[in-house]
């Protein structure tokens, strides 16, 4: 395991190499240059040069390079000119709304998700698994906006019943302490969410019910409830946490739709407004940290792979 | 400033212009919230019998995405934005001289401004400023002293001041200087127009005051020594002063706690600021040693920001804003000269009202593109290609009537008397209306004729009846138009403009780019450049909203201008702008508005404007075109 965890530290390092390396190079591929996507069309030939200079854009590429690795294994990510705030205190005025919002969205999906995922496979076309996939297709088309916006106008603008938008505080306690506030939007990240877990679960569940562990389980007289539960369950999860790891970058990257319609400016669209307004600074600093995220989650879906089958060994 | 359609779509950028005049000097716009003239009203108001309740929160949308970001007036280009100086610095510190009024006036606004009107003597070569005698919240008078900081500032730091231009203030100035505590007097290097001078030049200052005159935060006011540096020390104490400013700036969580910004001269001081991107991001509180006219009435004013104009409009719905906006596509079609929809979408909680920008909308030709320059450069061909807008068109079918046509450099609402009468003629589309037909005998009476659908120069040469300097025999009148993606109007204005080009035998291929690329592409270019190859760009327009409240079009249409993407140039329209410049004759500027709509140098496309929606709790709220927003006029009813 300590080799696996050196080698595949070795690999993430290299992978950040090659995303810190493109990303910085594509800042220079803004048309014009990026002093000039970050000034606009008022930016006059003299100024471009005085910001070129000033920014260190009239210097090599790799001595930019540098520059910007040294400045991140600092902790500096970056200032943001348009926002007038630096990326760190972007994401860390950010990062928590997104947290939460994609944690309680993740959570309640997987409460619904996996155990009616086993509950369809073991009902297998039923009239309940009808239904339940039915749920979950109809989950998995609904386009995310489109669910927010209606639930919006039916529950807030019309019935009332809940706020129209997620906490408009930035603080954590704010928010978690709003919870009327977090039904809709944790329930529309949900519902996509809860598609997607409950239809692997079923399938994975299928998979593992014809195995012949579960007929030596059910012979050796163990009951259908130790059968489902004590060995098909664990043995199920692995494609979930396969799941669960890519879905670590969502932390960091954010629900765009879902901040969008319920006002709750997260990462994803912090990230989106960045590129809009040719915020360089904070497209590097946030490209760097999903990056970072993803790493760390595809690691945390190896360990976990593991832990569940004690077949898998580094 | 720029605007980008985009922006203004959702959002007021609009900025100044210059206002009726009434003689050579200029007319002081009193505090009245109605419209003036033939312009629609841009008021929303509570009933006039309506009883004036102290007190409340006025709680305003801010347009989605944007939020304020910097407080420092001595801003950047980087942070430089209408929000950021008409909505939020404006609030807290006055300009030298403020512009517009709680209703549609474009005019300096003396009451409002911390200095009398500047007067003019020598020839123009002399300004003496008196001013007022008001106060900081800090007690310190703001005196002539604060005007000669700015001054200073400029000269220390120009490129780090979004308005600098080089050659204009301070760099037209032979000396300044203090010669009482209230009065300040401008040598300049030689006569200007009182006009402009007083639009586009002092419109730039604002006082600061000693408070801020430091390089550290526990420093004693005034102990920077900006105020009192001079050119002997290459300005070094003013650098000094700014380098310490900028880091405050800088550091926008602080900015309702930190003393420096605390010290204000406007009727509003800043209770609480976030760096956040939607909810409540700003308030203010009255500043009760406001020295100026009315004083608030409101208890507090909040700006709230939207990541989308869905989630504004939710906002308005459910009450939880008193002033916003109408998406456009959430408001039913006007016709037959209306302005505003006969039925409110909102029902009877808001009123509405337009809110018009004073600015111009256009798409740009390239006079440099190494194969149809010199078909741009012929001014029939541009006549033809503005012949085959149609403006009243789009305004139907896009704006769904809530629009008017650009028909010229001078923008057309409110009625003003910079408006030449020839942007008048033709129901305001100015002196090209929209005509297939005249565009078609424009093109073909110049030697042009269709070559398998396009219209192809047959008839080389620079006589009358052929083609023009520089126009090759071949040469098709095919062309591209980049335009911003992301902006529905764009994509619909745009297929309705190839439709019409291909009319008259003009081939468009459209070509939707980011608005980052169209960026990079828009710097003025040479033939010979690489990236000098466009055609065609459609990116938005322009409002005048400073600093240059007079729309005399400097950056827009001389020659080498920064803005001026296309690179037109033409020795006459420089020699009229310049006359502005040095000449207080209102006749003169008509000449110059007059020979710019004739002479077409950008496209001019249709103009839209943003319904408003008003709480009818809340009244006297107006909405300027310049975007001067002015909520000490606001009052909740009973």
């Amino acid at each position: 395991m300590v080799g696996f965890l050196i080698r595949r530290t070795g690999q993430s390092i290299f992978v950040l190499f090659l995303v810190t390396v493109a990303t910085l190079g594509m800042v220079h591929l803004f048309p014009g240059g990026p002093v000039r996507a970050l000034l606009g069309v008022r930016a006059t030939p003299f100024l471009i040069n005085y910001y070129n200079h000033l920014y260190g854009f009239d210097q090599p590429f790799y001595v930019q390079y540098i520059k910007w690795v040294w400045q991140l294994l600092q902790g500096n990510l970056g200032f943001s000119d348009k926002l007038n705030l630096s990326v760190t205190t972007l994401i860390a005025q950010d990062l928590p709304k997104t947290v939460i919002l994609v944690t309680l969205g993740t959570v309640v999906s997987l409460l619904f998700g996996i155990p009616l995922g086993v509950y369809q496979a073991v009902r297998r076309n039923s009239v309940a698994d009808y239904v339940l996939t039915g749920i979950s297709f109809l989950g998995y088309s609904t386009p995310t906006f489109f669910l927010g916006l209606v639930l919006v106008d039916w529950f807030a603008v019309h019935i009332h019943l809940f706020p129209p938008f997620a906490p408009q505080t930035n603080s954590i306690w704010g928010i978690i302490s709003d919870p009327r506030a977090l039904v809709l939007p944790v329930f529309t990240y949900a519902f996509l969410l809860y598609a997607l877990w409950s239809r692997y679960m079923r399938s994975s569940v299928l998979d593992n019910l014809v195995q012949d562990y579960v007929r030596t389980a059910r012979a050796k007289g163990a009951s259908e409830r130790r059968v489902i539960w004590g060995h098909v369950f664990r043995n199920s999860l692995v494609s979930i946490v396969t799941l669960l790891g890519l879905s670590v970058p969502a932390l960091v990257g954010g629900a765009i739709l879902i901040e969008a319609v319920f006002n709750y400016t997260g990462m994803g669209l912090a990230f989106y407004q960045a590129a809009l307004n040719n915020d360089y600074e904070t497209l590097l600093g946030f490209t760097v940290l999903v990056t970072l995220a993803a790493v760390v989650g595809n690691l945390l879906a190896d360990i976990g792979y593991a832990v569940l089958d004690p077949r898998v060994r580094y | 400033m720029f605007r980008n359609r985009r922006r203004s779509r959702i959002a007021r950028v609009a900025v100044a212009g210059a206002a009726a005049l009434l003689a050579v000097g200029i007319a002081a716009c009193s505090s009245s919230s109605s419209s003036t003239g033939g312009s629609p009203s841009t008021s929303a108001s509570a009933s006039s019998t309506a009883v004036a309740a102290p007190g409340g929160t006025a709680r305003i949308a801010l347009p989605a995405g944007l939020t304020l970001s910097y407080i420092w007036p001595f801003t950047p280009l980087a942070n430089a934005n209408e929000y950021n100086a008409e909505q939020f610095q404006m609030e807290l510190y006055r300009p030298l001289y403020m512009f517009g009024n709680n209703g549609n006036s474009v005019a300096v606004n003396y009451p409002l401004s911390v200095a009398n009107a500047p007067a003019y003597s020598d020839g123009g070569k002399t300004v003496t400023i008196t001013m007022k005698g008001w106060k900081w919240s800090d007690g310190e008078t703001v005196d002539a002293s604060d005007v000669v900081f700015w001054l200073n500032m400029m000269k220390a730091e120009p490129n780090n001041y979004y308005g600098y231009v080089p050659g204009l203030l301070p760099d037209n100035l032979a000396s300044y200087s203090a010669t009482g505590p209230s009065t300040v007097v401008l040598h300049l290097k030689s006569a200007v127009s009182s006009i402009w001078f007083t639009y586009n030049q002092l419109a730039e200052i604002t006082p600061m005051p000693k408070a801020w005159d430091v390089t550290s935060a526990s420093a004693a006011a005034a102990s920077g020594g900006c105020a009192a540096d001079t050119a002997a020390d290459k300005y070094a104490k003013c650098k000094a002063v700014w380098t310490f400013l900028t880091a405050q700036a800088k550091n926008a969580k602080t900015y309702a706690t930190n003393p420096i910004w605390g010290v204000v001269d406007g009727p509003w001081k800043l209770s609480s600021f976030t760096t956040a991107a939607s909810g409540p991001v700003t308030s203010f509180v009255p500043n009760a040693a406001y020295s100026g006219s009315p004083k608030p009435q409101l208890a507090n004013l909040t700006y709230y920001a939207y990541t989308d104009d869905s989630t504004e409009y939710t906002a308005l719905k459910t009450g939880q804003v008193d002033v916003g906006y109408i998406p456009p596509q959430d408001l039913p079609p006007v016709t037959n000269g209306q302005v505003l929809p006969s039925t409110d979408p909102l029902g009877s909680n808001y009123t509405l009202a337009p809110n018009y920008a004073f600015g111009i909308q256009y798409f740009l030709i390239n006079f440099n593109n190494p194969t149809l320059g010199p078909a741009y450069r012929q001014l029939y061909v541009r006549q033809a290609i503005q012949e085959l807008i149609d403006q009243n068109g789009m305004i139907k079918s896009v704006d769904r009537g809530y629009g008017y046509p650009t028909s010229g450099g001078v923008p057309t609402q409110p009625k003003s008397q910079w408006v030449p009468s020839v942007q008048n003629a033709n129901g305001g589309q100015g002196p090209y209306p929209f005509s297939v037909t005249s565009a078609t005998t424009l093109l073909t009476s110049h030697g042009w004729k269709h070559v398998g659908g396009v219209m192809t120069c047959q008839s080389p040469g620079t006589g009358a009846t052929q083609c023009g300097a520089g126009v090759a025999a071949g040469t098709k009148l095919s062309m591209s138009m980049d335009y911003a993606t992301g902006v529905q109007v764009f994509q619909e204005e745009v297929a309705v403009i190839k439709s019409d080009m291909q009319q008259a035998g003009i081939q468009m291929s459209l070509v939707p780019q980011s608005f980052n690329t169209i960026i990079g592409e828009s710097a003025p270019c040479k033939p010979t450049d690489a990236g000098c190859k466009w055609d065609i760009l459609n990116f938005g327009g322009w409002n005048f909203n400073g600093p240059g409240f007079e729309p005399t079009g400097e950056p827009l249409f001389a020659t080498g201008a920064s803005s001026n993407s296309g690179s037109y140039s033409d020795a006459t329209m420089d020699k009229l702008i310049n006359l502005t410049h040095t000449s207080s004759s209102l006749s003169v500027f008509q000449q110059y508005a007059a020979y710019l709509a004739q002479q077409l140098p950008y496209m001019w496309m249709p103009n839209a404007y943003i319904v408003q929606a008003v709480s009818t709790k809340l009244a006297n709220v107006g909405f300027n075109p310049l975007a001067t927003t002015l909520p000490e006029y606001w009052n909740f009813t009973k």
